[in-house]
């Protein structure tokens, strides 16, 4: 594996199917997917061995911010199917069986992208997952909730409203 | 007694570094040749070169191109310069009795005024009252030596804006714009912008020899205090480069030791004051500089000259500077045409060389000087045979640059106020960096443009990879104001949309922009989906 100077999920090929194999798993380790569900901040991920296996696999990849990527486990643990087909933030905006609402709401939306802290979240992204039905993009998820900062937000803003202009 | 012929008065730098000052005839000759004027200020810098140019024109026209090049090869030597500029010495005494350079010849009663005020940028006397000198302040040039003080003088005549009743504004107006072919030396510089004897005899009447007609210091002034005028039939054409429309003289009468307040040097004869008076000369009734480029507005009996802008100079000014500009009917000066028709292949066939364009003037609002613009372009060579078509490219180039700037100040303008038509808030910035941030590109762009054409290969290609260049640049500029940086707490919706709306204003597949281009029709758009969005590449990531 290649040593990067920077962790991708999106952009680097190893990075991205260590955390898939990683999260698939956690189908047959029940117990540790469970625990990382009752998770509601990243110092209580610390304590699953689980996210650690992952932590050590990614860091012959790159550099890992053990915190940033605590985060990213526990809401992983809640993804039920990878759906790769689209970025995350275009699935958001996708609309379900035929209505012309966006899944996520312009308002929904705009609240997430109002939060700073990566511990806050926790919460919003959760509940979000839901609403796509625990489908979707997790190396696009994951790499916007590892840099969860002003160009993170640009790209997701940039990709819903292209999807959903008429979102309020 | 300073003569401005026979003395050393001019700053300039010669190419090893060395700083001196000069007589103009002495600006060929000596070991190292002199490169460039070092005046203090840029405006000195750009009066002066005027001032040799019109002394060179005056003193030494050449007869025709085969003169012009056997002398831009060889520059004439200092002595048969001094011998050319010494039967006009008697006219460029700068104090002394009897008549001074640009100084009024029989001026009393004048208004006494604080030497300031020859600079052009000084408050003025209703600032003064009004205590809002808050930027230039008073007080800080309070004496001068007499070299900057020709200089200044010379400054002031040669761009005067309206100064109150009665006080004229120079031949070309208030802050005219110059434009000069530059060379790599002083002596080509100056002589790149002389034109032959016939051009420059047509600018006035050339039966008029006196010499107050070249000079009008040397003779009563023509008032104008019944408005009458001056025209080119009037006087001799050398008046073009030697008009002095404000009435004023120096005061060398109480002269001070110290230094210099502009050039900082050490002298005895610090001058402090100065007369004027209104009613200076009108130069009115079609006068044609050489060296400004003139358009003709639709209600005007006769071409105007342009004036310095406000946001400064760059290829968005390529028209009317460089090129004809048939929409806004301006017209290069007429030294640049002479250049680029007459003298442009010489120096490319046989020399191998390039001649920039210098460009610089005053931004002026009345009497209220705004900014200084200077700024300088490539001339780019064209072989004949395909001129006309690689202008009609060039200028639907700068159109597109045009478009694509309008359209990034509107996107930007809606990402921050959405649609209301109230919002205050200009951001003057976006179209200054979007000229400049795209200059070199352009530039670029021309010459291989030129490469391209004169092997006869389509240009296509080189229109797209402009295009290309602006988006990225729009695109640029719009993330740096649109306040994409605070996208969560403000309106992401309208950023979104207004970002995509740039997009779309700035892509190839756009209307207006292929109209601008002239693009060749496309067969595989006619398959195009009216609602498809262009995908976007799997690779881009969400990281910094």
């Amino acid at each position: 594996m290649k040593q990067t100077q920077y962790i991708s999920f999106m952009n680097n090929p190893d990075a991205r199917s260590v955390l898939i194999e990683w999260w698939a798993s956690l189908d047959h380790a029940r117990g540790d997917r469970a625990a990382l569900r009752r998770c509601r901040s990243s110092q209580e991920v610390a304590f699953v061995p689980a996210f650690h296996r992952l932590r050590r696999n990614l860091s012959a990849i790159a550099p890992v911010d053990a915190e940033k990527l605590a985060v990213v486990a526990g809401i992983l643990s809640h993804v039920k199917e990878n759906d790769y087909a689209l970025r995350f933030a275009q699935q958001m905006a996708t609309s379900k069986n035929g209505s012309d609402r966006a899944r996520v709401s312009g308002l929904r939306f705009r609240r997430l992208l109002k939060i700073e802290d990566h511990d806050d979240l926790y919460g919003a992204v959760v509940r979000t997952i839901r609403l796509l039905d625990g489908s979707l993009n997790i190396a696009s998820l994951a790499d916007g909730i590892y840099w969860w900062n002003e160009r993170t937000k640009n790209n997701w803003a940039f990709d819903y409203y292209d999807k959903a202009p008429n979102e309020a | 007694m300073v003569n401005l012929i026979d003395d050393p008065w001019i700053p300039v730098v010669r190419r090893d570094g060395t700083r001196e000052r000069v007589a103009p005839w002495e600006i060929t000759g000596g070991t190292e040749p002199v490169i460039r004027l070092d005046a203090p200020r840029p405006d000195f810098n750009g009066a002066l070169i005027q001032l040799l140019i019109g002394l060179t024109q005056m003193a030494i026209p050449p007869g025709d191109n085969r003169d012009w090049r056997r002398r831009f090869k060889t520059p004439p030597p200092p002595g048969e310069l001094k011998e050319a500029f010494t039967p006009y010495s008697h006219a460029f005494n700068f104090d002394g009795d009897g008549p001074r350079f640009m100084q009024d010849y029989d001026l009393n009663e004048g208004v006494e005024s604080s030497i300031d005020r020859l600079l052009m940028e000084m408050p003025g006397e209703q600032t003064l009252k009004l205590n809002t000198d808050h930027f230039l302040k008073r007080g800080t040039v309070n004496r001068i030596c007499r070299d900057c003080c020709a200089m200044a003088l010379f400054t002031l005549q040669t761009n005067a804006p309206s100064g109150g009743r009665g006080h004229r504004t120079s031949l070309r107006g208030g802050g005219p714009l110059t434009t000069l072919v530059t060379g790599t030396t002083l002596w080509e510089t100056v002589w790149l912008n002389v034109l032959s004897r016939d051009q420059f005899e047509i600018l006035g009447n050339v039966a008029r020899t006196a010499d107050p007609d070249r000079f009008p210091w040397m003779g009563p002034t023509r008032t104008s205090s019944r408005n009458e005028t001056t025209s080119p039939i009037d006087v001799h054409p050398a008046q073009v480069f030697f008009s002095m429309p404000r009435r004023i003289r120096i005061d060398f009468d109480r002269p001070e030791s110290g230094n210099c307040d502009i050039c900082g040097c050490g002298s005895d004869h610090l001058v402090s004051q100065y007369s004027t008076k209104d009613s200076g000369v009108n130069y009115k009734g079609g006068w044609k500089h050489p060296l400004t480029p003139y358009y003709q507005p639709k209600n005007a009996e006769e071409p105007l000259p342009k004036h310095g802008q406000a946001d400064g100079i760059s290829y968005r000014n390529w028209l009317g500077l460089v090129q004809n500009d048939p929409e806004s009917r301006t017209q290069p000066a007429l030294g640049v045409q002479v250049f680029r028709n007459e003298r442009q292949r010489f120096l490319t066939d046989h020399l191998g060389g390039s001649a920039p364009l210098w460009a610089f003037g005053f931004k002026t609002d009345n009497m209220k000087v705004v900014c200084w613009n200077e700024s300088t372009m490539p001339l780019i060579h064209v072989d004949e045979a395909v001129r006309e078509r690689y202008e009609s490219v060039v200028t639907a180039l700068i159109k597109t640059a045009d478009l694509v700037a309008g359209s990034t100040r509107s996107c930007i303008r809606k990402a921050l106020f959405g649609d209301r038509k109230d919002a205050g808030g200009n951001i003057p910035e976006v179209d200054s960096r979007f000229w400049q941030e795209t200059e070199s590109e352009f530039y670029a762009v021309l010459e291989a443009l030129r490469e391209a054409m004169e092997r006869g290969e389509d240009t296509t290609s080189l229109k797209l990879q402009w295009l290309s260049s602006l988006s990225r640049e729009a695109e640029a500029l719009f993330d740096v104001y649109s306040q994409a940086d605070l996208i969560g707490v403000a309106n992401p919706r309208r950023i979104a949309l207004s970002r995509r709306m740039l997009r779309n204003y700035t892509s190839q597949r756009n209307k207006k922009i292929r109209d601008a281009l002239d693009l060749p029709k496309d067969p595989e758009d006619g398959d195009a989906k009216p609602g498809r969005t262009r995908k976007r590449s799997v690779s881009q990531g969400e990281h910094p």
